[in-house]
């Protein structure tokens, strides 16, 4: 460390410009914004809380935290879940590496490609699953329609970041010492048993951050439901980024679009600060890998 | 020091090289416009050429995004923005209204008067505001019309429908054939919302239906007329009359199902026709037709009315190249272009429409826009955004089964009751 | 290696067949827009699972044409190119001088990074918006630069400063007697063996900046200005009705990603990892 020079912080001047005037400056600006009323973009009167209790009133906002909470928890299963066992079972096989590499390329993928192409998978005419599902006789069914919608587009979820998950447990399993996976053999534990009871426990720490990615991801996805959905007329799958998107740029309301998105920074801190303290709790005694 | 400052320099001046060597022109003309169907578009392109030809050294810009982002998005944005339009399509009426009150929209009184002997009389609406005129009309939209498949009609002895009766005995035939009797496209809302929007105001009387809609107090929108029409959407629905995908099912995307042989009608605008290049394929060889939504059981309003609206464009006030907007808009609306439009039916407002004898579809618009008793303004052009999204969620959540009539308009009214203070 | 080769061969079986079962989910969904690409749009509709008949180039020409994505292939490469350059270079500075120097204010300002590591972008884009439209930058290619730029920033710190403070202090102590300014011993010591972890930054924030789609479908409505994601996100809406020809400009997207992938598959996989793992 060299002496104390104050020039110095021109070091981080240009990236704290940039992160500073993009993103936390337009925070204080959006937290400014709510407390205003607006018409269009003309500020009338500051010193309002109506958009705030707004919230308490608004039906489509309690569709939307109860959309979201849905697709946290398929997605904790269609992602998380489903990445752990995908590791555990590739690292049973002989040769993994293709298997692998494939499971993971979905995620390099633009959402657009992605939302676009199931959007046309899900279709009813020209659909392949209606196609596949026809084969045995199935009527054709409406994948993005109630009462499927949230679980279809989490299914695209799933496809698109199990591998991802994959990738990070199985990089983690593997820095978990040979001895310890001899030990159980010797103790006749089964495949199943060793997994759960000796692999995924050394590594609860990425299973906390595992959780934590897809629970905060989930308050943050745009992309799917915006091209899977459309403007989605029955709102069966409106979750709080899109009706935050609806109400600031096409209803063109800005105080109450600012106290959603307040709403929605406080909700993602607060999941964080839960999910830190009880994980520390969770992984604080045992070595972890 | 000094070299990270240069270094950081250098890399700022590329990059706002990079980000501004894209936008670098001599004069830029932009228009801004909802997409627009293959073969007008290609009279604009002509139009374009033309006019870059005459101008050298402007060059014209079309911006136009997916119809509904343009209407809800694309244009606040666009005129935001450091490179606004200069001139840009618009619905007439409350819209055009707004543009007036914020000042974006510049009176163009002098231009008008040129294109009033073109033009016909009804077309101006919409756009003329206190003794001043916002826009040139290029087309009115009637926005609701059933379009439907002739040779399944003729197929199964069929016949255009002059009573809902006759409609419902027509619907019970297709789908006893197996033919989903009406598709729409309404994953973007307003396809069934003007469907019905036509229905509310045959309902209920346009004057108690504007009055609903445009937000004026003591009015609901669970009124027991508009119940009364969302009953007979919901009736459609239970009865398998229009698709089961329809609010997942994309406007474009409904139009492959007029082709496959398993629909046979689409509630849409006059538009319909100029959009065939979609699905790879010219009007007149498609045999299909349209017929105007008949009157309805025990409305109490006007039976013949018309859904639709003028549509045209909009001169930005704060353009800088007011005269070289003006020659454009002069070939734009030139006697040539419009019967080039009206050819394609997108086109008939000018009289030269009127006599475009060889393409009967467009005869036909004109003459149902003569019979019609009223023209009403669809929910979602004509009225407070967010009041229409209220309705359109009730309207599909009616035809989807998942709500009764009374309680979906009570939830769409509980959602706006706030913006009729 | 070891642990597989000690499950019994029943495991090993299952193990094989449910991976399979898997793999095909995967593939599947990908085959069939490459090979329905090469169909036409009816055959499409008659029989979505069928097989193209030829090797047919058309639709994926089509595509290219009509979506004019020559273009808006060089707006996203703009785009992605002055992010990273602005990442990579604005944060190699900053850890360096959060890592190797000394300042006021040097802990905090950190802390004050780190915490943009933990904001959804839903965040600050309201007020974001209203910024750009006040200072005239909407609809323009910053609006989408500057944005992306500064949410890819917190982790490219907190990651090169990691890689920075495990590096010993005696690799800039002769330099320093030497008399090398700072600066020198940034560009020409600690940049040149931190190598790795710039491959791994540089790898992220081009993935992410290519694929980004909020920001641009937010702040870009100008036709011209689109990158390639919301410009086919317009240009699939539009067509489609003509499914084959949707496909096909979704195959000639993905199809530069999938070779890139194929080449880098190693660095891409640390790189869009690096968050979670370091995280």
């Amino acid at each position: 460390m060299t002496r104390r020079n104050n020039r110095h912080i021109l070091y981080v001047v240009p990236a704290l410009l940039i992160y500073g005037l993009v993103m936390i400056f337009p925070i204080g600006f959006t937290f400014f914004f709510s407390l205003w009323e607006w018409e269009r973009f003309t500020p009338l009167a500051f010193g309002t809380l109506e958009h705030f209790t707004r919230l308490g009133t608004d039906p489509v906002l309690g569709r939307s935290f109860l959309n979201n909470f849905l697709y946290i928890a398929y997605t904790i299963v269609l992602e998380g879940f489903a990445g752990l066992v995908l590791a555990g079972m590739a690292r049973r096989m002989q040769r993994s590496l293709g298997f692998r590499a494939v499971f993971f390329a979905p995620i390099i993928l633009p959402s657009i490609v992605i939302g676009t192409l199931w959007r046309q998978i899900y279709a009813t005419t020209g659909g392949l699953l209606n196609a596949v599902i026809g084969i045995v006789g199935a009527e054709p069914v409406v994948w993005l329609g109630p009462p499927l919608t949230m679980l279809s587009v989490s299914v695209v979820s799933g496809w698109t970041f199990a591998g991802y998950f994959m990738t990070i447990f199985y990089a983690s399993m593997a820095r978990i010492p040979q001895s310890i996976m001899d030990s159980s053999v010797i103790d006749g534990a089964g495949p199943w048993r060793t997994f759960f009871q000796i692999e995924v426990p050394l590594v609860k720490n990425i299973v906390v951050i595992v959780l934590v990615i897809i629970t905060t991801g989930g308050f943050k996805a745009f992309d799917l439901f915006q091209i899977l959905l459309r403007r989605d007329p029955l709102n069966s799958g409106i979750v709080l980024p899109t009706h935050l998107i609806r109400t600031f740029f096409e209803n063109q309301d800005i105080g109450y679009g600012s106290a959603l998105s307040v709403l929605l920074t406080m909700v993602v801190v607060a999941i964080l600060l839960v999910i830190n303290t009880v994980g520390k709790r969770v992984t604080g005694e045992i070595d972890e890998y | 020091m000094k070299r990270l400052l240069l270094i950081l320099v250098i890399l700022s001046v590329a990059g706002a090289a990079f980000a501004t060597a894209t936008q670098e022109e001599e004069i830029v003309i932009r228009i801004g416009s909802a997409t627009i169907g293959p073969a007008n578009m290609a009279i604009f392109e002509d139009n374009i050429a033309q006019f870059e030809a005459e101008n050298p050294g402007v060059t014209v810009q079309w911006d136009s995004s997916a119809g509904d982002d343009y209407q809800f998005a694309g244009l606040p944005s666009l005129l935001a923005s450091d490179t606004p339009p200069d001139l840009f399509f618009e619905w007439g009426g409350n819209r055009v209204r707004n543009h007036v009150l914020d000042g974006v929209a510049m009176d163009i009184s002098d231009l008008a008067e040129e294109f009033r002997p073109v033009l016909s009389s009804s077309a101006w609406a919409g756009f003329e505001y206190d003794g001043g005129v916002y826009g040139l009309p290029l087309n009115q939209d009637l926005t609701i019309q059933m379009w439907y498949d002739g040779n399944l009609f003729s197929a199964l002895g069929l016949s255009e429908p002059d009573s809902w009766d006759e409609l419902l005995s027509a619907m019970n035939t297709l789908t006893g054939e197996g033919v989903t009797p009406i598709v729409m496209g309404n994953a973007d809302a307003w396809v069934a919302g003007n469907f019905v929007g036509l229905m509310l105001y045959r309902m209920a009387g346009n004057e108690k239906a504007q009055a609903i809609m445009g937000l004026e107090p003591g009015y609901s929108l669970a009124d027991p007329d508009f119940v009364a029409a969302l009953e007979l959407a919901q009736l459609m629905g239970e009865s398998g009359f229009v698709n089961a995908d329809m609010n997942t099912l994309g406007y474009p995307e409904s139009f492959a199902r007029m082709f496959d042989g398993s629909s046979a009608m689409m509630p849409l605008g006059s538009w319909y026709p100029s959009e065939m290049g979609l699905v790879g394929m010219e009007f007149p060889e498609t045999g299909h037709d349209f017929f105007m939504v008949p009157p309805l059981p025990g409305g109490k309003g006007d039976q013949t009315s018309i859904l639709g609206l003028n549509v045209g464009y909009v001169v930005n006030a704060n353009t800088e190249h007011k005269d070289l907007v003006y020659d454009f808009i002069r070939i734009m609306f030139s006697a040539e272009s419009m019967a080039r439009h009206s050819a394609e039916g997108g086109n008939i407002v000018s009289n030269s429409a009127a006599n475009a004898t060889d393409s009967p579809v467009v005869a036909k618009m004109v003459s149902s826009l003569e019979n019609a008793g009223s023209l009403v303004a669809p929910p979602d052009t004509g009225y407070n955004l967010e009041m229409a999204a209220a309705l359109y969620q009730a309207i599909a959540e009616v035809f989807e089964g998942i709500s009764e009539p009374q309680e979906a308009l009570e939830a769409a009214e509980a959602k706006i009751a706030r913006l009729r203070e | 290696m070891s642990t597989e080769a000690r499950s019994p061969i029943v495991v090993r079986t299952i193990v094989w067949a449910i991976m399979a079962v898997v793999l095909v989910i995967y593939v599947v969904p990908i085959f069939w827009m490459y090979s329905s690409s090469m169909r036409t749009n009816g055959e499409i509709i008659l029989n979505p699972i069928g097989l193209p008949t030829r090797i047919d180039f058309t639709n994926f020409i089509d595509a290219w044409q009509m979506a004019n994505m020559g273009r808006h292939f060089i707006i996203s490469i703009v785009i992605t190119l002055s992010s990273t350059l602005l990442v990579v270079g604005s944060a190699s500075l900053a850890a360096y001088g959060f890592s190797r120097l000394n300042f006021a204010g040097r802990k905090s300002l950190y802390a004050f990074f780190l915490l943009g590591l933990i904001l959804p972008v839903q965040s600050f884009l309201v007020g974001l918006f209203v910024l750009f439209r006040s200072v005239g930058l909407l609809n323009s290619l910053w609006a989408v630069i500057l944005p992306t730029s500064a949410i890819a920033l917190p982790l490219a710190v907190l990651l090169i400063k990691n890689y920075f403070d495990s590096l010993p202090s005696s690799i800039e102590e002769s330099a320093e007697i030497d008399g090398a300014s700072t600066f020198t011993i940034y560009h020409s010591i600690i940049l040149p063996i931190a190598t790795p972890i710039i491959a791994t930054v540089t790898t992220f924030t081009i993935i992410n900046v290519w694929n980004e789609f909020m920001i641009p479908f937010v702040m870009i409505q100008t036709t011209e200005l689109r990158p390639l994601t919301t410009s086919l996100y317009v240009f699939s809406t539009r067509h489609s009705a003509n499914y084959a020809l949707r496909l096909a400009a979704l195959a000639v997207i993905a199809s530069p990603m999938f070779v890139v992938y194929i080449l880098l598959q190693r660095q891409i996989q640390r790189g869009i990892t690096a968050g979670a793992i370091k995280g």
